[in-house]
């Protein structure tokens, strides 16, 4: 099911519904989430709820055998036997065709051939996100960081809410379990915010997001007839699109989340006003980048040590992190990409220089802040070419044709559609960016504008049929 | 908690009865397919591609014909992206026949393309399409079109920019275009091309046949089924007959039982708008040679 789509349109207030209103006891509460969560992703494809139930079986069962233990090494195995569950699907689901190309291809490239056995997999939606989170809750089990949890039902409601199952965000055990565990009261505060995230949500994915994806499709189809001007168009799209879809459906998440009385990590924190790639990434898919920092970075060493563990370390966590988005060495060149983007600032120490808002206490960037922010942004968009392309060859050759520059005002008028509402979104986005989120409003006129938000909703929703989101792939 | 609610529920009246409200608004100039799915179910229908939607005209038909038990006729075609035979269409099809009825008529216009299916893809392209959206043929105004087959904006409803198209409430689909001469070579010479590239990705599908059989055979079961090949101009009926030479053998062999007015050598009687499709003009005189050669059909049939 999808956010966008018209049955969760009567999904949400069902379950709200009875949610509130029937199953008033915190138990009853969580069994109706549980089913919810069970229907709503079971509505794509019901035979995958197999894996998710059995990864929770998995995990709850190996939490409960790592509470009774002392022994480290029965611990470590209990941990092993998780890891490589949870991995062993994600790879056999996710990879194996990469895998399995790979070796034939490489082989073929010595002159041998092989045979090509293929297997038609296909990719369980939100495997990447449900296998993280039953992987952090195993993981703090085992470092005892949090008490394993002895009621299955919060558990597996845990592992399949709903509103962040299939793009996350990824959340913690440590995080969301324990609110599975005690009685939510409905926050009218919380409630309302949650709408004006879910609205806010809403025009970044199906305004913003699905009509840059109509331009990026059609230039990045078509990217051996376009002018230079028109790829970096495409390019420039691309970034506005992944970020209105995957900050738009996190907003949602959590927007969702709040109307059950739950609360989620924050995934997106405008990370197209950083002012370096490391800034970047304090802002982008949060809840992906502490996820690799902590079960990761810092267990293979961090950034202590010497120069050369420190770029060792700094390019498995961008590597692994872009292999973790798809079956693809697009992604894996697009994770190496930022490693490299972001080495110079880890080596000079810099990488924690930008912590704070940018024109914190300003209207305006001062010139120097607007072309980091420039700069940042271009590098960005420049390394999302390789994650869109379908190639890593493909990619070479649509950078290579950006510098062709002939035929520049024709492609300006013809791709000229998405421009204005970037340039408002972009506008409404920076005078917001102290905030949660954008839709902030005067109280008298705030009726208005969500009255208007919501009919931007509605006109564009009404064209965009069946789009999905980009990160249901991952 | 009741504010919140009442709050939520004024927000989400305002929107849907906008939405309803615009639904109103959708009629013949909406798109060339909205108004197909506003009709109750149908006792007699026209089945085919773009060809059978602009060039049979349901008011002359349903004027010519002798036999009243067969009006009103509908015509129920869409394009050649949209409704070639197959399960998306007879799905379509079996929801807008009157199953109360077994008196009925059914116009199958077949083509060469109409059976054929694009080897350059590995799903049939109507399942993404209209059709293929659809879980409601027949309702008035179609929200189920409005909200998942419909191109544009509900609130394009209101402002109708495209008058070159309208569709009648019978489902004939009236073209008005400049027939002026560079503009028609203009469009034979884009027809040309397109049926030229057409014939390299598009190739003869026992799927798509496997299909026509099923749809003939279903509805003979409301009524009387006659396939019939609509006249083209020449140089698309060269490309056709390079494409698939035996198409009108294997038509005849496939439904011996079933009448087969072929009207493809007398394309030179008719004029087009790009080739391909009948002028109105023409689609009026067609459509009256249609009528006078079904009522012959069915003067034969009874005495027999």
């Amino acid at each position: 099911m999808l956010f966008n789509s018209f049955e969760f349109l009567l999904f949400l207030p069902t379950v709200f519904i009875l949610y509130w209103f029937v199953f008033k006891q915190r138990k009853s509460q969580n069994i109706l989430l549980l089913v919810a969560s069970y229907v709503f992703y079971g509505w794509w494809d019901w035979r995958f709820l197999s894996l998710i139930l059995f990864s929770t079986v998995v995990d709850f069962t190996l939490g409960l055998a790592l509470s009774k233990s002392n022994d480290l090494s029965k611990r470590k195995y209990f941990l092993w036997i998780s890891l490589c569950v949870n991995l062993g699907l994600l790879g056999f689901f996710k990879y194996y065709n990469f895998f399995v190309d790979s070796w034939v291809e490489s082989w073929g490239n010595f002159g041998i051939q092989m045979h090509r056995s293929a297997l038609n997999i296909i990719l369980p939606v939100g495997i990447s996100f449900y296998t993280f989170q039953t992987l952090s809750y195993t993981i703090d089990v085992y470092r005892n960081k949090l008490d394993p949890s002895k009621d299955f039902i919060a558990f597996a409601t845990y592992v399949s809410f709903f509103p962040q199952l299939v793009a996350g965000p990824i959340e913690r055990a440590t995080n969301l379990l324990p609110q599975f565990y005690k009685k939510r009261e409905f926050n009218y505060e919380r409630a309302v915010s949650g709408m004006k995230l879910i609205l806010w949500g809403l025009i970044k994915k199906v305004v913003v997001a699905d009509t840059c994806a109509r331009l990026v499709n059609l230039i990045f189809e078509n990217y051996q007839n376009e002018s230079g001007l028109a790829l970096v168009m495409g390019a420039v799209f691309f970034a506005f699109q992944i970020y209105g879809d995957f900050s738009g459906y996190s907003d949602i998440a959590i927007g969702t989340s709040r109307l059950f009385g739950f609360d989620l990590m924050r995934n997106f924190n405008y990370p197209y006003f950083s002012r370096d790639i490391a800034e970047f990434w304090r802002r982008w898919h949060i809840s992906l980048s502490t996820w690799f920092r902590d079960y990761l970075y810092i267990p293979i060493g961090g950034s202590k040590g010497k120069q050369l563990v420190k770029i060792r370390n700094v390019f498995i966590i961008f590597l692994v992190s872009g292999f973790w988005h798809g079956a693809n060495w697009t992604f894996v060149f697009w994770g190496g990409l930022n490693a490299l983007f972001f080495l110079p600032l880890l080596l000079r120490n810099k990488n924690r220089k930008n912590t704070n808002q940018v024109a914190e206490k300003r209207l305006t960037p001062t010139f120097q802040e607007l072309l980091q922010i420039c700069i940042t942004f271009s590098i960005t968009t420049f390394s999302w070419i390789f994650f869109r392309s379908e190639t890593i060859n493909d990619a070479f050759v649509y950078i290579e044709r950006i510098f062709n520059f002939s035929n520049f005002i024709p492609d300006v008028i013809k791709h000229k559609k998405g421009l204005p509402i970037i340039l408002i979104f972009i506008i409404i986005e920076w005078f917001s960016r102290k905030q949660e989120y954008a839709i902030v409003l005067d109280k008298k006129l705030r009726y208005v504008f969500y009255l208007i938000f919501a009919f931007v909703v509605l006109y564009y929703a009404s064209i965009q049929k069946n789009s999905t989101f980009i990160y249901f792939q991952f | 908690m009741n504010l919140f609610i009442k709050k939520i529920l004024v927000l989400v009246t305002i929107l849907t009865s906008t939405y309803l409200f615009l639904g109103f608004f959708a009629d013949g100039y909406t798109d060339p397919f909205y108004l197909r799915f506003t009709s109750p179910k149908q006792k007699s229908l026209i089945i085919g591609t773009s060809r059978a939607a602009q060039g049979i005209q349901p008011k002359l038909l349903n004027e010519n014909l002798i036999h009243s038990r067969y009006k009103p006729v509908f015509n129920y075609s869409f394009t050649l992206l949209h409704s070639p035979y197959g399960e998306t269409y007879f799905n379509a099809i079996k929801a807008k026949v009157n199953d109360k009825i077994n008196d009925g008529l059914f116009i199958l216009a077949v083509d060469p393309w109409s059976i054929s299916s694009r080897n350059n893809i590995n799903y049939e392209i109507e399942t993404k399409k209209e059709l293929g959206r659809l879980q409601f043929y027949n309702m008035n105004p179609n929200y189920d079109y409005l909200m998942n087959a419909y191109r544009n904006s509900v609130f394009g409803l209101l402002n109708k920019k495209d008058t070159s198209m309208l569709l009648h409430q019978d489902g004939w689909l009236e073209v008005n275009v400049s027939m002026e001469s560079d503009e028609l070579l203009r469009r034979k010479l884009f027809k040309k091309k397109q049926y030229l590239d057409n014939a390299k990705i598009y190739e003869f599908s026992k799927k798509r046949m496997f299909w026509l059989h099923k749809t003939v055979e279903f509805l003979q079961k409301y009524g009387t089924v006659i396939l019939v090949r609509i006249p083209v101009g020449d140089e698309i009926l060269k490309i056709e007959n390079t494409f698939f030479p035996n198409f009108d053998l294997v038509i005849n062999q496939n439904f011996l039982n079933i009448s087969y007015l072929n009207y493809k050598e007398f394309g030179n009687e008719y004029s087009y708008i790009d080739g391909n499709h009948l002028y109105k003009k023409s689609g009026e005189k067609f459509t009256l040679k249609l009528a006078k050669d079904i009522n012959n059909i069915i003067v034969c049939n009874s005495l027999n």
